[in-house]
């Protein structure tokens, strides 16, 4: 079990490093076609990367998948991606219906994902983080975002 | 003049703008994403009608309170207000799991107090001296500036250096994303108008901060302290802060300096206090671990750092930041002229004692609440975290009422998850972005005008800053080496001993 876990880790630096080294290509492919002045930064701070990437990657892949440490963090909770995807969520709820709604419906169903089960606490949570952050646009005239259905609502009252 | 100002500072009416800054102060500078630059833009419109001594005290409390505030929520949850305070929570917040989070705040006032009263200091006695070299230094010189701190980048990767190296890289390549300076040019956009002035740096902070640290809790359940209650308070942060009397000495010179800089700023002197801090400690693997003197150094330099700012604009009228920038409009709105003439009749006086009441108002208040506000860590996971979020959004959103700033927070977010759970450091990131502007401008600038490299090495200053560089990047190297040779020889030591014995 260990074992396995220990190869997902390993795995998952071994992408980290790939995707740096890819990104940092894409950087020195774009430099590259930039005047000398604009290019010589961008250009050294990528190669550097590039290579030492490269280079981490190379150790990585030399290293047998045992060697890595083992993460004393306990998976008592949620997946980073679910929550992730939660608020990915929330800020396209945000497009449609305004932000207030949807850090509305992200309080009231956030809490009950990582394991809080009374929903009246949470619908009373969810009250209180809504009327706060109302509050704080009202106080300190933030125009919170309103979100295209209400835009159209507002456009056409109007 | 001074008792006149004191007098002045000290009538009731000063005093509650005192207090109503300060409170103020606090409450925005918790919030994640507002700093000084909000709380004191927010307030100089209230301050039109006032009369202009009490204006500048109100305005001053709310500068000072609101840098304090900014690290409340850094120690305790993990989620720096602004980059000012990112440096605070690598010692604050596993000292908030000990238990010792009422601790590590009242430390956080403490230092903020003396790193005030330094900056005070220096503002009121040294601060002639300090602008005139400040004066001597040219492109060339920022460049080397931003050069030692960037070597620094060996020191942030604890344990790994060569990660922490390509996370600094990583960060100056980023910061070179947007409008070139120089030609005009766009760099990296993708096409898209939105990445025209670049990586917003706050929503990017809170990214990596913030929300990499509500997925990392939804991921642990339970709560953030790992202990049933909270311990110590006020008594255990002086005991803390007295012994580490040189760690406060040191972080406060270097915000001192950092905030006669202009440019160099808040963002860079709590990061550079620490890495120094770590970099001179006997026991830096205890850094990033509860460590009190990574809070006190940050802090100290932090608030050192925010008064310091204030020197090039009340002596040559030069703002240092964007918020004394707005500063020095409140002072130029109250009929003062910052500049040279600067110190003539009673007003200036006031204006400095009401800075030096800043710094103590929000000392009591941020002391007296430290062990409330400690208690926030028993809360379960499952609403912090979306208490985080929620408060993270909405500051990524204030800085520029921008929808797509949510979504540089939640991209940040999960590069922030990943960089953590595979040990890189994240701080070098951090340091090479908002270094990495500040080294490329001078460093362009500097060749523009001299023409050659030469310049880097003819200037005095310029030249004692690379050798300090150089030494700072190649020091932690060199340690390591001795230390592998020192072991080694040990071990053969011992071998030895074991064959003599059999």
């Amino acid at each position: 079990m260990l074992g396995r876990y220990r190869a997902a880790e390993h795995l998952g630096e071994v992408a980290f490093l790939i995707a740096l080294c890819v990104l940092q290509g894409a950087f020195i492919r774009e430099s590259l076609t930039f005047e000398p002045v604009s290019r010589r930064f961008p250009l050294l701070f990528a190669t550097a990367g590039c290579v030492l990437s490269a280079v981490l990657l190379g150790v990585k892949l030399a290293r047998p998948t045992g060697a890595t440490e083992p993460s004393d963090r306990a998976a008592e909770g949620v997946a980073w991606y679910v929550v992730s995807l939660c608020m990915a969520g929330c800020l396209l709820v945000a497009y449609v219906f305004g932000f207030l709604p949807a850090i509305g419906l992200f309080a009231f169903l956030l809490p009950g994902v990582l394991g809080e089960r009374k929903v009246r606490m949470r619908l009373a949570y969810a009250v209180v983080v809504t009327a706060l952050f109302w509050a704080f646009g009202y106080a300190m005239s933030i125009p919170l975002p309103e979100g295209h259905l209400a835009r159209l609502i507002l456009g056409g009252s109007r | 003049m001074w008792l006149e100002g004191f007098i002045c500072a000290l009538s009731a009416y000063n005093l509650l703008c005192l207090l109503a800054g300060t409170l103020v102060g606090l409450i925005v500078g918790a919030l994640p994403g507002l700093g000084p630059l909000f709380g004191v833009s927010l307030a100089l419109p209230f301050t039109v009608g006032m009369p202009p001594e009490s204006a500048i005290i109100l305005l001053s409390a709310i500068h000072a309170a609101t840098a304090y505030g900014d690290s409340i929520a850094s120690i305790l949850v993990r989620v720096p207000g602004s980059a000012a305070t990112v440096a605070a929570c690598w010692d604050g917040y596993p000292m908030t799991q000990q238990g010792r989070g009422a601790v590590a705040l009242a430390m956080s006032a403490l230092g903020s107090l003396f790193g005030g009263l330094a900056g005070w200091i220096a503002l009121v006695v040294i601060s002639g001296p300090l602008v005139r070299l400040a004066l001597k230094m040219h492109s060339a010189e920022y460049f080397m500036v931003a050069l030692v701190a960037l070597s620094l980048l060996a020191v942030a990767g604890s344990g790994n250096m060569a990660k922490g190296l390509l996370m600094g890289f990583l960060g100056l390549l980023l910061s070179t994303v947007g409008q070139d300076l120089f030609t005009g040019g766009f760099r990296f956009t993708l096409g898209s108008p939105y990445l025209e002035s670049g990586i917003p740096m706050v929503p990017a902070v809170l990214g990596l901060f913030a929300i990499s640290q509500a997925l990392v809790l939804a991921e642990e359940g339970g709560t953030i302290a790992k202990v049933e209650r909270v311990s110590g308070g006020a008594l255990a942060a002086v005991r803390e802060t007295v012994r580490h009397w040189a760690t406060v000495i040191r972080g406060a010179l270097v915000g001192v300096v950092m905030g006669i800089l202009p440019a160099l700023g808040l963002s860079s002197a709590n990061v550079v206090a620490y890495l120094i801090e770590k970099r001179v400690s006997r026991d830096p693997e205890s850094f990033g671990r509860g460590n009190p003197a990574g809070v006190l150094a940050p802090e100290t330099a932090k608030s050192a750092c925010v008064i310091g700012d204030l020197i090039p604009t009340v002596t040559l009228g030069i703002p240092g930041s964007p918020t004394t920038a707005i500063f020095m409009a409140a002072l130029i709105l109250h009929g003062l002229r910052p500049g040279p003439d600067f110190f003539q009749g009673k007003f200036p006086y006031v204006v400095f004692a009401g800075i030096l009441m800043a710094q103590f108002a929000f000392f009591i208040i941020g002391l007296l609440c430290a062990r409330y506000l400690a208690r926030i860590v028993l809360l379960p996971n499952a609403y912090m975290v979306p208490t985080i979020i929620a408060l993270s959004l909405i500051g990524a959103y204030a800085a520029n009422y921008s929808v797509y700033d949510m979504w540089v927070a939640l991209a940040f977010g999960v590069l922030g998850y990943v960089m953590q759970k595979y040990g890189f450091p994240s701080a070098c990131l951090v340091l090479g972005f908002v270094l990495g502007n500040i080294a490329e401008t001078n460093f362009v600038r500097a060749l523009m005008v001299n023409g050659s490299y030469v310049v880097f090495v003819t200037r005095p200053i310029s030249l004692a800053l690379l050798l300090i560089a150089v030494v700072s990047f190649l020091s932690p190297w060199v340690s390591s080496l001795r230390q592998r040779s020192d072991r080694s020889k040990s071990g053969e030591g011992v071998g030895k001993a074991s064959q003599n014995h059999a």
